[in-house]
């Protein structure tokens, strides 16, 4: 029964991962870049939303939204500075540390915006409830639905629409893309910015069941949602909503057994892991199937 | 010279360290996100060393060097399949399994200059080697520069050298070295090793300076502005990662009203030197240009 | 004597080379041609060792070398140059050669034949492409290798660049070097006097040719 509950609470904490590493696979999935300054510009976003309701008292209902607008539009501001000006084969590590520098940039401002280590966050209000003797939370149950709503629906749009021909066009190959008259410019600005909006739902949602945000909050989405997608397997939809629930359940376990800290030890003994034998995650594909050639056309 | 001066002097010579140890990994076309591991390893060890055996600072440095210069090598070794992001992302990892791990590591022993050892989150406090030997903090920066200096006019006698030459073909092409023979892997473990040796020596000095040092110190942050320096430096001279570490602290948080803003203004700073400079300030193909300037002259 | 035995190579499931027999011997010029997607390149990139293949082995003077690294062949003597040349752009040629200055000085005449000496100087990107597949030729030839490929050298070359380029092997071609030329157009084969084979299907087509 034990083992029940924590396995329960282990794989609804996971639905936030999810959630976060649903935004991670889609800039992965159709730019091949790593957008590491993700977490911190969910958290620069909700901390202008924070301040602006502050300064202007509003309602959970129109707080949501504003969330959503600072979080894609601090997402943009990472592509047009970081990425954009980093399109060619050689920009794919340059991007890279610049995302990385950024981090720090998005960090401090946040943190100037929240001067209180920890700051209140607005609450849904839903309640726990038991079934049979287990408990579930109400807030988290939503959680995983909503990831894996939005994880469906991503799939259908990338493989049903013509938007996600466009997009797994750009991800095949830009350079044809753009040939086959695609803009490619535009693409990529739209996908940071939807890769926004859900990384704000998912900031939205994990906040509010933790009714506080810290400055960390930046450092734990980038860590997380990325653990996550590389268990799960990169740039895969399904993978990254997978390997949240997986992540989320072996840290309840562990961190049960040896003690707190054993909750973050786990999350890289397992990056370190996957990446040691499995380095294309548990469900994406092996990346280096000739070991001699790596990759790489000659 | 004023103290404040003499520390910003010597954390800018510390740190120093860890954007070459940096910048050693960039020369065979690696990304480290986890060069801070090895600058806590090496200032845990030199902290143990001095403390606990009241061993000397030459050979706590040495061993400081050495333990983590093998903790590189068993790193580089596990990750020979990885390279590009799995390879960053691998390093950060292995960087934030060291720092957790400091937090369950407790060894202390009661001295009469106070706990000393290992404590957890506590840190390691009461290293007490630069009040017992009397070195006043110009003499430090004295041992530091020169430390530092030394490594780079190694490094720079070392540009030239077949061995350096070969590292940087097989960080630009793999498949180039392999054609003329020469193998990736061995370059590969022996930069990686090398680089965390020299950010090992360089903790070891920091463990000295500061007196205490504490798992949260070796965060990712420290990982963040040793790579930025190397990055925006360029990969051209081992004087590169200097120019980073000048632009940082020299500039940024030695200007009092800037100080505030610092890591505001460094991480705009870096992106936006990346899109002026994409290699880095002093590029390979800078350096390239200024060596057949310099031939020209003395053939004419 | 370099062979290569019944090799086998899949790619994505798909066969491109099916059952591939071939010896080399010391000293002589094979030409490999066959249209696109035949399977040259990888026919190629696995006698160099740059890919594995599924089946077969490669037998370098008896010695069974398949699962040996590119690096390993190319000290062995089995070198190779790239269908699309590979230069390092932040670098003058000189230093691209990769060796010493001694090892330059000794070659001056081989240099100036590919009228490299004006060029030691220049980026990859000032040197016009004839040069800069000479000198992928050079890179390889100043070690002295027993077995040396061509992918593809007429690619983006017009017919009086070929003619020089087959003058400058002949030229510096030493008789004991085995010379491979991979590609779909005859007239360099022809000029450097090669025995041609085609490759068709993943085959040869003239079965097991001893050349």
């Amino acid at each position: 029964m034990e083992y029940i509950q924590i396995s329960i609470d282990g794989i609804l904490y996971g639905s936030s991962y999810s959630l976060i590493a649903l935004g991670f696979s889609l800039v992965f999935g159709v730019m091949r870049r790593i957008n590491l300054a993700y977490g911190s510009s969910l958290l620069l976003g909700v901390a202008i939303a924070l301040w602006v309701e502050n300064e202007l008292n509003i309602s959970i209902i129109f707080f949501i939204p504003i969330v959503l607008f600072f979080c894609s539009m601090s997402n943009l501001y990472v592509e047009r500075f970081c990425f954009a000006p980093h399109n060619t084969k050689a920009g794919v590590v340059v991007s890279m540390i610049s995302s990385f520098a950024i981090w720090m940039q998005l960090d401090e401002i946040s943190s100037q915006l929240l001067p209180d280590r920890t700051h209140s966050f607005p609450s849904l209000q839903i309640s726990t409830f038991e079934v049979g003797g287990l408990f579930f939370r109400g807030d988290q149950i939503l959680n995983i639905f909503i990831a894996f709503f939005i994880s469906a629906i991503l799939f259908l749009a990338v493989y049903k629409t013509k938007y996600g021909i466009v997009l797994r066009a750009v991800a095949n190959s830009a350079d044809t893309a753009k040939l086959m008259g695609c803009n490619t410019k535009l693409v990529n600005s739209l996908t940071f910015i939807l890769a926004g909006v859900l990384g704000g739902i998912a900031a939205f949602l994990v906040l509010s069941t933790e009714s506080q945000v810290t400055p960390l909050f930046g450092f734990w989405c980038t860590v997380k949602g990325l653990v996550a997608m590389m268990i799960g397997g990169l740039g895969s939809l399904t993978g990254a909503f997978w390997g949240g629930l997986l992540l989320g359940l072996l840290e309840a376990h562990f961190s049960y057994h040896f003690g707190p800290v054993f909750r973050e030890i786990t999350t890289f003994s397992i990056l370190l892991i996957v990446l040691i034998i499995r380095p294309g995650g548990l469900m994406g594909v092996n990346i280096y199937k000739d070991l001699k050639s790596r990759d790489e056309r000659i | 010279m004023s103290l404040y001066f003499v520390t910003i002097l010597t954390n800018m010579t510390l740190i120093s360290f860890i954007a070459i140890s940096a910048y050693l990994i960039l020369i065979v076309g690696e990304v480290s996100f986890g060069q801070q591991a090895f600058f806590g390893i090496g200032a845990y060890i030199t902290a143990t060393l001095t403390t606990l055996l009241g061993l000397d600072i030459v050979i706590a440095l040495f061993f400081s060097f050495m333990v983590s210069a093998s903790f590189a090598l068993v790193l580089s070794v596990l990750t020979i399949r990885l390279s590009g992001f799995y390879f960053a992302v691998a390093s950060l990892s292995f960087a934030e399994l060291f720092r957790l791990s400091l937090y369950k590591i407790e060894y202390t022993v009661e001295t009469n200059s106070g706990t000393v050892g290992p404590n957890g989150p506590e840190g390691f406090q009461n290293i007490r080697w630069i009040f017992e030997n009397n070195v006043s903090p110009d003499n430090f920066l004295v041992i530091a520069v020169s430390s530092l200096l030394a490594l780079i006019i190694l490094l720079i006698f070392m540009e030239n050298s077949k061995l350096f030459k070969n590292a940087r073909l097989v960080g630009k092409d793999q498949i180039v070295a392999q054609s003329i023979g020469i193998r990736p892997f061995f370059y590969r473990v022996g930069f990686i090793t090398l680089a965390g040796g020299v950010a090992g020596f360089g903790g070891g000095l920091f463990a000295l300076f500061n007196t205490y040092i504490e798992p949260s110190m070796f965060g990712i942050m420290l990982g963040v502005h040793g790579l930025a320096y190397s990055i925006i430096g360029g990969l051209g001279y081992p004087l590169g990662p200097l120019i980073g570490v000048f632009i940082d602290i020299g500039l940024l948080e030695s200007v009092r009203f800037l100080s505030e803003y610092r890591m505001i203004l460094f991480g705009g700073l870096v992106a936006a030197i990346l899109i002026i400079f994409p290699e880095g300030i002093i590029s390979p193909r800078l350096i390239s240009r200024i060596k057949r300037k310099l031939v020209k002259k003395t053939n004419a | 004597m370099l062979e290569l035995k019944g090799l086998k190579k899949l790619f994505k499931g798909i066969s491109v080379l099916n059952g591939v027999d071939i010896s080399i011997q010391q000293g002589t010029k094979i030409g490999l041609s066959g249209g696109n997607g035949t399977g040259k390149s990888t026919l190629l990139n696995i006698a160099t060792g740059f890919l594995t293949p599924e089946e077969g082995a490669i037998i370098l003077n008896g010695d069974n070398i398949t699962h040996f690294e590119a690096w390993k062949f190319a000290r062995l003597g089995v070198k190779r140059t790239f269908q699309k040349v590979r230069f390092n752009e932040a670098l003058i040629l000189k230093e691209q050669l990769h060796t010493s200055d001694a090892i330059i000085k000794r070659n001056l005449d081989m240099l100036k034949d590919a009228g490299l000496i004006d060029y030691l100087y220049a980026f990859p990107n000032e040197v016009p492409l004839p040069i800069l597949r000479k000198v992928e030729v050079i890179r390889a030839l100043l070690e002295r290798p027993r077995y040396l490929f061509l992918d593809e050298p007429s690619a983006g070359m017009a017919a009086t660049d070929l003619h020089d380029f087959g003058e400058f092997l002949k030229e510096h071609l030493d008789a004991d070097i085995s010379l491979v030329v991979v590609e779909h157009r005859l007239e360099l084969m022809k000029k450097i006097d090669a025995n041609i084979i085609e490759l068709r299907d993943g085959k040869l087509d003239n079965g097991n040719i001893i050349a």
